[in-house]
């Protein structure tokens, strides 16, 4: 088994959120998951289950990965059995990413991600500045 | 296939990174299988420019 030592001097990070990970150490699996519907929009009121994942395709489709299934042998040999890195400096980790320092196993992510954007007309834009509902 | 790998020295400077996001991975070690996947999408009729029609709430 073909394994090496990560050697870090330093790790700092900032912000770390949307179920995201640092780990220090090894694991076996890890498995992530990001579902994102970014909704940009102007309006006074929003309805609680106007929008909904099970409304856009992107959510529904089945998940595409990689075979991992193909016949190939492979042979690893460490003669210097040690990743050497300095100090490491990360401002954001998000939705679901992992940073990790040391051996893992299997890793598994995935996102998918829908953008909407509800733009109001010019027009209509000024009457309701003027606070009138003329047509 | 026969694949042979052989790790002589390995040894990085700093490192400077402003995000990772959206399921992605920064890995400072050694890893068997990793299987990447992401869709992104914002279609045509996900642009809509006013008049706002409200849906119709969802029971």
């Amino acid at each position: 088994m073909f394994s090496r030592i990560s050697k870090v001097k330093s790790i700092s990070n900032k912000t770390l959120i949307f179920s995201s990970t640092i780990q220090i150490g090894d694991c076996s699996y890890i498995d992530g998951n990001s579902q994102v519907l970014a909704i940009q929009k102007r309006s006074d009121n929003f309805q609680p289950q106007e929008f909904q994942f099970s409304d856009f395709s992107i959510f529904k489709r089945p998940l595409y990965i990689p075979r991992i299934d193909e016949p190939f042998l492979p042979q690893f040999s460490n003669p210097n059995p040690f990743i050497r890195v300095g100090n490491v400096h990360i401002i954001g980790i998000s939705t679901s990413s992992f940073v990790g320092v040391g051996n893992v196993g299997h890793i598994r992510m995935e996102s998918r991600v829908h953008h909407t954007r509800q733009i109001p007309k010019k027009n209509e834009e000024t009457q309701n500045e003027n606070g009138s509902n003329e047509t | 296939m026969e694949f042979n790998v052989i790790n002589h020295q390995l040894c990085v400077g700093d490192i400077k990174i402003i995000g990772v996001a959206s399921s992605a991975l920064f890995l400072i070690g050694d890893v068997q299988t990793v299987q990447l996947s992401s869709a992104f999408d914002t279609p045509p009729e996900s642009f809509i420019v006013g008049p706002f029609v409200p849906l119709a709430p969802k029971g």
